[in-house]
């Protein structure tokens, strides 16, 4: 046996799996979902109005949504429409002027509007390009504006050598400005003007493109919307020209009145990066003054009450009232509220620590804030929509666990008239005012809720309608209503239903937050994970009972619905696999007699050689690695054969009590072996992991799994029913085995401090524990003579080490 | 009789003689081409410049088209800060675009990619010297100041850009730096038709002292000799014409004080002359970044030192052609040397 591998067998590698340990919590992050990382309740969508989309609150994202509102294109395909009149057709515009490839557009441009040919047959209809030619103004304009079109509308690609032509774009300014001023009708004119400054200004002209700007449009006396772009250029220009605060202050401008460029002025604005205090000594009256705050409200993601007060104080009817009040509660959702939940061990995207100190009293500090800015939005009535203030005031105390106060900011809404999206949100407030209210679950209560949850599933189905898994990335983020009821069902019910030991009840709610798509339910890992590390055979047994004959109470059989989506072979396949962690091996048996033989077979490829071929649990090795899964010409044991197996041994322990000591040694092996430690974990576990050596205990099994206590016994049992020295020194070792499994190697997340020093001192500990294990010291005095200690002190260098110790 | 004999003798004479000649001056005269580099993202056409393109006789411009670096994701290769013409290149100088690649994008880049940034930068390149108002160009510079860790990749790089179709097996050339001369070991030597050694930033830059980083002949002494001589292509060399102002606060090294020129020092209402080429400041001096008793360092290339180092150059250099590249073409720059200066310097290479 080389050195190797006997460094292999008895010591720990503690560095590979500290490593491993860190590098799987890296790996196994994934991506983040921008719109589902924390637990929401409060929908951001309730508003009336969703022009603001685009600054909803995410901390992953600078924008909620990168595309503007409202089209561009769209409203100057209107202007044309109107001013040309005669049944003219916005589409039409929108059409040949935007939509037209490259060649076509060429085509038209030589042929029809040169006088020369008629329109193609694609376009024969349309109603712009048939009105075009006839006034004479327009086509000109037309015409001038898709020939700069090659040399303005440039698109930017890295690589691409070409510059801008900024003598081209130069001298098509200067052209545009010539025309402009000897063209009399408004429309034209007004767009020639654009065409000059926006011409220029591609030419890296700024001076000049601002002077066309200061001269001729900014008191162009017109309601078009290209007064608007001209106006968004001209911050620019101001930017390029050093003229920061001016700049930012035009754009703020643009972003209030003209939703086509308002991402455009939002970008920026942040980007000239000018404190708003210098902007806002520009502003001239209030609603300036409000949209700066917001713009400045809109890009902190950081709990913010001062924005939110200074827009209202401004503008207190305007709508981005509500969006910065509904930003202040969703951050108050992913700060305070996701780590302060009572998430069961298997919380969602969980990579929240325990709430600091600090952290809490800022959020508890910024929430009698907030509050009371709700109760002034509430009574002043100025807001149109201040229904929103109560919500939110009900809603944050039931963040705070204040379920009375919640309910009465709720009673203070019951006369008033809410918009259907207000409704909603105050329905789910209600559930979980309601559930919070609620001392436990018990029948009279989950009857209570009931109409709620109905409510809610209603929604679900109702919001629910494309084609796709609920298990893709992105699902929940799309979906409020899907992510509500997992969250309110996953985060809220299961954890209350476990605090209460009813883990028939947890089971059954995290199965019920997964959303139903279509009448397809795919049951996501948490669910999976919870099902098959959480319960006990006798909440199986229930689930069994349920699953065979719906129950008749309504709650619970609503409750149980879900049930279809999984076979009874998979249930009994849990309830064995549940028996066989209890140690009940008839029962076992019994139960995994009702599964498919091929479900059964269904192994775990090995790191060996990559097949699935299962293990002989019964192999009793003296060094954990390398594993000897199958003896020569074995087969693998399924978990129904290896409960069959153990009855079978158990009778023989009862009917032969002479066989007795080696029954017990076998038993205690196969036991042994069903731990990450052996070769046929996959009898209790449904998932391994370099990982789980020497972990804290999560999981019922873990006593088996991890911590391998009842094959110590068992060892034990073996050894006090024999008389042969050689055979209790083999018993002794193996319980030495399992003691040290019952060590828990120290990790990183042991200390919230992530504190390496800490760790060190702990490992130094555990190293120490390991070169004493209480068996040495039985093995040294009582069997120190026998041949098996001889192999054991080659074979277990903390034996050795021990041994140098006591010398 | 006596008439042979002396003519035997004369004969003789002479014949020792210009063998004695022709063994001082062993070699034919070197042909020495002066050019320089053009390293500013605009190219503006300046009569300075010209005028000493013109008296210097270069008929060569190596011009910067851009760097390459990785883009903000870190992800992709793109052109930084490319080089826009304003004027067109004259017709008398030909250019010779440099392509400037920063080390550190060689050590994630795959060759994948590689294969592509090799295309990209033939096809940027070609665009940017058509803007230049060049049909095309005869030889494509790469500077890199690559490592051991990134050797395998540029290399890599170079064989690929020989394959791209649009260079159509033009030469291309390389930038050496002299720890690369010296390190033929480590560095390697790249798939290139021709070096240009980068005689310049040879001291320690970072050090407090009173040395000069950019040239001094001990510094280059330490990484010069047989490399040269046997380095296995034809080797052009980079001279140095710019100065700058190497800040030091406690004796740490703080920066390049870019806003200080030479007669900022010696305003005595601003800086102490210490000695040498140390100064130090007199009070604080936000424009330029410093605090009071800041120090200075003033490193330039005087005349006289480009010639020591020419003198000391040419001995190893075996090629028949060199050409003498004074980094950089910048009115400012130039102006501190005489036309006469410059061509002395190129003279000594002969």
């Amino acid at each position: 046996m080389t050195t190797f591998k006997k460094l292999l067998i008895c010591s720990v590698s503690l560095i590979i799996c500290f490593f491993v340990e860190i590098a799987i919590d890296m790996a196994c992050g994934g991506e983040v979902d921008p719109y589902d990382y924390y637990i929401s309740f409060f929908h951001n969508n309730v508003q009336r109005t969703q022009e603001y989309e685009p600054f909803y609150f995410t901390s992953y994202k600078f924008l909620y949504d990168d595309d503007e509102r409202v089209s561009e294109a769209e409203i100057n395909s209107r202007e044309w429409a109107t001013y040309l009149g005669g049944g003219v057709k916005a589409a039409d515009v929108q059409k040949a002027m935007y939509r037209l490839k490259g060649n076509a557009d060429t085509a038209l441009y030589v042929g029809y509007l040169a006088g020369k040919g008629s329109l193609p047959d694609s376009l024969k209809n349309n109603t712009f390009l048939q009105a075009l030619p006839s006034n004479k103004s327009a086509l000109k304009y037309y015409q001038f504006a898709k020939r700069v079109e090659s040399i303005a509308n440039v698109r930017f690609e890295y690589w691409d050598p070409k510059e801008m032509d900024t003598e081209g774009l130069k001298s098509a300014g200067e052209e545009a400005l010539s025309n402009a001023n000897t063209e009399n009708d408004k429309f034209i004119k007004l767009r020639y003007l654009y065409q000059a400054q926006r011409l220029l200004h591609y030419g890296k002209n700024y001076e000049q493109a601002a002077n066309v700007y200061d001269k001729y449009l900014v008191n162009y006396k017109t309601d078009s919307h290209v007064k608007g772009w001209a106006l968004a250029l001209n911050a620019g220009e101001k930017r390029r020209l050093k003229d920061t605060i001016q700049a930012a202050y035009l754009f703020s401008k643009v972003f209030a009145q003209y939703p086509e460029r308002r991402i455009q002025a939002y970008r920026n604005y942040n980007y000239i990066n000018v404190k708003s205090s210098q902007v806002l000594a520009l502003a001239n009256n209030k609603s300036e003054k409000a949209v700066i705050m917001a713009i400045d409200g809109f890009s902190n993601s950081e709990l913010d009450n001062r924005s939110l007060k200074e827009v209202y104080h401004y503008e207190p009817t305007s709508d981005m009232v509500g969006v910065l009040l509904v930003r202040e509660i969703n951050k108050l959702e992913e700060y305070y509220l996701t780590p302060t939940l009572e998430g069961s061990p298997i919380l969602l995207n969980s990579y929240y620590n325990k709430l600091a100190d600090s952290t809490k009293l800022h959020a508890q500090n910024h929430m009698k804030q907030l509050n009371a800015f709700c109760e002034q939005l509430a009574s002043e009535k100025k807001y149109p929509e201040y229904g929103l203030g109560k919500l939110a005031q009900a809603y944050m105390a039931w963040m705070q666990k204040d379920t009375k106060a919640g309910q009465a900011y709720m009673d203070a809404l019951k006369d008033e008239k809410l918009s259907d999206k207000f409704n909603d949100q105050k329905q789910i407030i209600q559930l979980l005012l309601t559930a919070q209210g609620m001392q436990q679950y018990n029948e009279v209560n989950e009857a209570a809720l009931l109409p709620s949850l109905k409510w809610l599933d209603a929604k679900v189905a109702h919001e629910v309608n494309v084609n796709t898994s609920s298990r893709d990335w992105g699902f929940y983020g799309q979906y409020p209503f899907a992510a509500t009821a997992r969250n309110f069902y996953q985060n809220i019910m299961a954890p209350a239903y476990l605090k209460q030991r009813d883990t028939s009840k947890a089971a059954l709610a995290m199965l019920q937050g997964d959303a139903t798509i279509k009448k397809v339910i795919e049951p996501s890992y948490q669910t999976i994970g919870f099902w098959q590390n959480y319960l006990h055979s006798s909440a199986i047994n229930k689930l069994v009972a349920w699953k065979k004959s719906p129950p008749a109470t309504p709650y619970l059989n609503f409750m149980t619905k879900k049930l279809v989506i999984y076979k009874t072979d998979d249930l009994y396949g849990l309830l064995g696999t549940a028996y066989l962690r209890e140690h009940k091996y008839p029962e076992a048996a019994a139960a995994l007699n009702m599964v498919n033989e091929k479900e059964l077979n269904k192994f775990p490829t090995n790191f060996y050689d990559e097949k699935a071929t299962g293990a002989d649990p019964f192999i009793s090795q003296m060094a954990d690695y390398p594993k000897l899964l199958l003896k020569k010409g074995g087969k693998g044991y399924n978990k129904r054969q290896f409960a069959q197996a153990m009855v079978a041994y158990q009778k023989q322990i009862k009917a032969n009590p002479k066989t007795a000591a080696t029954g017990y040694f076998d038993m205690a092996t196969a036991i042994y072996n069903t731990s990450t430690y052996g070769n046929a974990w996959y009898l209790i576990s449904y998932d391994w992991s370099s990982t789980d050596y020497g972990r804290k205990s999560i999981y019922y099994y873990d006593a088996d799994y991890i911590k391998t206590t009842y094959a110590e016994k068992l060892f034990l049992q073996a050894r006090q029913l024999s008389t042969n020295a050689e055979f209790k020194a083999k018993c002794t070792f193996m319980a030495a085995k399992c003691k040290q499994k019952q060590i828990k190697l120290p990790s990183y997340s042991d200390f919230p401090d992530y504190n390496y020093t800490k760790l060190q001192d702990a490992e130094k500990l555990y190293d120490k524990a390991v070169r004493r294990n209480p068996y040495f010291t039985e093995l040294q005095k009582s069997y120190g003579k026998t041949a098996y200690y001889k192999l054991a002190v080659n074979d277990c260098s903390y034996l050795r080490d021990f041994l140098k110790r006591t010398r | 009789m006596r008439s042979l004999q002396k003519t035997l003798v004369l004969y003789l004479t002479v014949l020792i003689l210009s063998s004695c000649l022709s063994s001082s001056c062993r070699r034919h005269d070197r042909l020495i081409n002066t050019s320089f580099y053009f390293w500013k993202t605009v190219y503006k056409t300046s009569k300075t410049e010209s005028d000493y393109l013109n008296h210097l006789h270069s008929r060569k411009l190596y011009m910067r088209i851009m760097d390459v670096d990785m883009d903000e994701s870190g992800s992709v290769p793109i052109p930084v800060s490319p080089i826009s013409f304003q004027a067109r290149l004259p017709d008398t100088v030909e250019m010779i675009p440099v392509v400037f690649i920063v080390n550190n994008i060689l050590k994630i880049t795959t060759h994948q990619q590689l294969d592509a940034l090799a295309a990209n930068i033939v096809r940027f390149v070609n665009g940017k010297v058509q803007h230049a108002g060049k049909a095309s160009f005869n030889e494509l510079q790469i500077d890199c100041d690559w490592t051991a860790s990134t050797r395998e990749n540029y290399f890599y790089l170079l064989e690929q850009l020989h394959k791209v179709k649009g260079l159509k097996g033009k030469p291309i050339s390389a930038t050496l730096r002299l720890h690369q001369l010296k390190n033929q070991k480590g560095s390697g030597i790249p798939p290139v038709n021709r070096a240009m050694l980068m005689c310049y930033n040879m001291g320690n830059l970072r050090k407090y002292g009173e040395q000069n980083s950019i040239l001094e002949i001990s510094e280059l002494k330490k990484y010069l000799g047989d490399n040269l001589t046997s380095y296995p292509m034809p080797i052009d060399i980079g001279l140095p014409l710019f100065s700058w102002a190497v800040a030091f606060r406690n004796k740490e090294y703080i920066g390049i004080a870019k806003r200080i020129s030479f007669d900022d020092l010696n305003n005595k209402n601003q800086f102490i002359f210490i000695k040498n080429n140390i100064y130090r400041a007199k009070t604080n001096l936000p424009d330029y970044g410093l605090k009071t008793n800041d120090e200075v360092r003033w490193e330039n290339v005087s005349a006289s030192n480009l010639q020591a180092t020419a003198t000391y150059l040419s001995p190893f250099i075996k090629a028949d052609t060199v050409n003498v590249i004074y980094f950089h073409l910048d009115d400012a720059t130039i102006k501190t040397y005489t036309y006469d200066n410059l061509q002395k310097t190129a003279h000594l290479f002969r």
